[in-house]
């Protein structure tokens, strides 16, 4: 659907972009990562026909962009990462301004804008004036605006931001139902939980530079993130469990957690993965649960951008605080709280035991 | 009725169609238009009552006074459209940008020329409300007499192109600026220098031939060939020029005679053998001028601002060299 090749823009003697290469497949949808000014909203703006590359080339389709704009408009919908409304126009006057930029008049317009609206559940706000719509409602119905031309392919800039945990759930909702009609979604944002939970393949770019793309097994499997630590539950006899674990040859760390939950950092594959458990069962250890933590998107992000990783806990000595519970006791082994865009990792703030 | 139904309609430019809804929803619109119409109004009045108060104590009433009202209503009608066009135009894009509606716009099916020309057209549907508006007050002058409708029309029509040409020129600096504020004073300031700057500027070359010829004339007893003619027609350029010559038959001046500076000049027009028709036909030879620069103007302001057009790379060169030493 989407094929970047060698991708390189400047602005003045910056470079925003380096050999950005990217292949994205129909129907898929696509989480576009990056800190700020990382090139994320730049290689987007590329795509849809706002910006002009310094070299490279992007086809969609096949269609080289650039060369046929008009057709590609038509197969490309854009949201950017602020939300400018018209004064004095109402949500469905908006729309059908939008319908009419793309030839869609008279009544097939005003059906096709009432569609939308009921897609993006605004059909009550349809006489509301666009600048009165709660950030939200204007997120909402600039997707709507994207959508009014059909195209096949969405970039949508950071759609999440700035926007409540409901109206993200929302927006959530809409993505998933807009995937499932076959569309293929480039989004971009920075609530890497929620784009690890909707997204069926990830971009990585840090500094203009690619970093990885793929899958999430496979961004797992280019970095050495798979190496996470294993996830224990005990029924009891935790401090019993952190010194047998602290005693073994293999372990790095143990970080003891409440309620029985202790996160071990040990080092092999999967052989000496089993082999713990066997120790633990042979010790008459009582264990509820068993198994390595996987890396999240964030955990990879974080480690590229050479951020905290899981690997590098805190020196701290044991035992300490047990009543601050960094992990909600409904969730066994997140890594990360969904609203919290760069929580903390195994940081000062947390208990670590290190041998 | 039902055939109304199946006639179709042109579909109307997507964006000039958003911009009259969105200018006819707000109420500065109808202040403008009732502030110009009562200012208008009012000094149709003022005139009709001098007019009056002079036939009560003088009778009987002179009727060349109805052309010299159409004259002065026609100069203020001149004043609004050079003072409003800018205003509403040079904010067309440059609003646009500061909104960050732009990108927007951009992304859709629509051209960058269907853009810019349906801006244009918002603009000049504002200021023509403005100037036919004004057609009861005008009415004032034509139920007299002295003026016929196709004089009227004349005016008026010069008028419109006029309009034409502020709105192109402020389109142009909105195409090109990034904000409002500095569309509007670079659209306000190339006015002027059209209106007064090229005046100035035919005067100056005038006086400084003038100069050159009474020194030659001391020193070798010949005349110099220049005289500076050839600048004289950089007035096709000034609207004020324009809108004098078309009301000239009812002032009974014309611009050479009455614009400070150019005392003479049409006289003295000798580099063109063809220069008197040229004179002679100066509205609609001054209008299609400006009407061929309105166009370049809208045709610039499409293409500065396609994202996709070829700029030249100040730092091409320095970006090579730095690869290099890297």
């Amino acid at each position: 659907m989407l094929v970047i090749e060698n991708l390189n823009k400047y602005y003045g003697t910056f470079r925003a972009l380096n050999n950005v290469n990217l292949t994205i497949k129909k129907g898929e949808l696509f989480g576009f990562v990056g800190s700020n000014g990382a090139g994320k909203t730049t290689t987007m703006k590329i795509c849809v026909g706002l910006l002009k590359a310094d070299s490279g080339r992007i086809t969609i389709d096949g269609n080289e962009v650039g060369k046929n704009t008009k057709l590609l408009k038509r197969k490309v919908g854009y949201v950017p990462d602020f939300f400018g409304a018209y004064d004095h126009l109402t949500s469905i006057e908006y729309l059908t301004f939008f319908a009419n930029a793309y030839g869609i008049y008279g009544s097939s317009a005003e059906k096709l804008c009432e569609d939308l609206l009921a897609l993006v559940n605004l059909t009550d706000k349809r006489n509301n004036e666009v600048d009165g719509l709660s950030r939200g409602m204007k997120q909402r119905l600039c997707l709507a605006r994207a959508l009014v031309h059909n195209p096949d392919l969405l970039f949508l800039d950071e759609p999440a931001s700035g926007l409540d945990p409901k109206a993200r759930y929302e927006l959530k909702e809409i993505l998933k139902s807009l995937s499932a009609m076959g569309k293929t979604i480039v989004i971009s944002s920075h609530i890497l939980p929620e784009l690890a939970e909707m997204c069926t393949s990830f971009g990585i770019i840090d500094r203009g530079v690619m970093k990885l793309t793929g899958t999430m097994r496979d961004i797992q499997n280019a970095t050495n993130i798979n190496q996470m630590p294993i996830a224990i539950v005990v029924d009891s006899k935790e401090e019993e469990t952190v010194n047998i674990l602290r005693e073994l040859p293999g372990t790095q760390y143990v970080r003891p957690l409440a309620e029985g939950r202790i996160e071990v950092n040990y080092a092999g594959g999967r052989a000496e993965e089993v082999e713990l458990l066997k120790i633990l069962v042979s010790r008459d250890i009582p264990v509820l649960s068993y198994g390595r933590m996987e890396g999240s998107l964030e955990n990879v992000f974080l480690q590229l951008m050479g951020g905290p990783g899981p690997q590098a806990p805190a020196q701290q000595p044991y035992p300490a605080q047990q009543a601050q519970q960094p992990y909600p006791a409904q969730q066994p082994y997140p890594v990360q709280q969904a609203p919290q865009p760069y929580p903390a990792q195994p940081g000062p703030q947390q208990e670590v035991i290190n041998r | 009725m039902k055939f109304l139904k199946r006639i179709k309609l042109p579909n109307i430019n997507a964006v000039l169609y958003k911009d009259m809804q969105q200018r006819t929803k707000r109420s500065g619109l109808m202040i403008e238009v009732f502030l110009v119409n009562m200012l208008l109004t009012l000094i149709a009045l003022i005139l009709l009552v001098s007019m009056g108060a002079s036939a009560a104590m003088y009778s009987p009433i002179n009727y060349d006074i109805f052309p010299t009202f159409f004259v002065v209503l026609s100069f203020l009608e001149f004043g609004f459209v050079v003072i409003v066009t800018p205003s509403v135009s040079a904010g067309c894009i440059t609003m646009e940008r500061e909104k960050q509606t732009f990108d927007v716009l951009l992304s859709t099916a629509l051209t960058t020329r269907q853009i810019v020309w349906g801006k244009f057209w918002s603009a000049i549907l504002q200021v023509l409300l403005l100037i036919f508006s004004a057609f009861p007050t005008y009415a004032l002058v034509l139920m007299y007499g002295g003026v016929s409708f196709i004089q009227a029309f004349g005016v008026l029509a010069t008028l419109l192109l006029i309009t034409i040409y502020a709105a192109a020129l402020g389109i142009f600096w909105s195409s090109v600026s990034k904000k409002s504020m500095v569309s509007s004073v670079m659209t306000y300031v190339f006015l002027l220098i059209l209106i007064f700057g090229t005046i100035s500027f035919v005067a100056t070359v005038k006086g400084i031939a003038a100069v050159i010829n009474e020194a030659m004339l001391e020193t070798t007893g010949h005349t110099s060939f220049f005289k500076g003619d050839i600048f004289f027609f950089v007035l096709y350029l000034n609207p004020l020029c324009t809108i004098f010559d078309s009301i000239s038959h009812l002032t009974g001046t014309s611009i050479f005679t009455s614009l400070p500076g150019m005392a003479g000049i049409g006289k003295n027009v000798t580099d063109f053998e063809s220069s008197n028709i040229l004179l002679m036909l100066w509205t609609p030879i001054s209008l299609t001028v400006q009407m061929l620069v309105s166009w370049w103007l809208l045709e610039s302001a499409s293409k500065a601002i396609d994202p996709l057009r070829k700029k030249a790379d100040k730092h091409a060169r320095k970006r090579q060299r730095q690869q290099k030493t890297a």
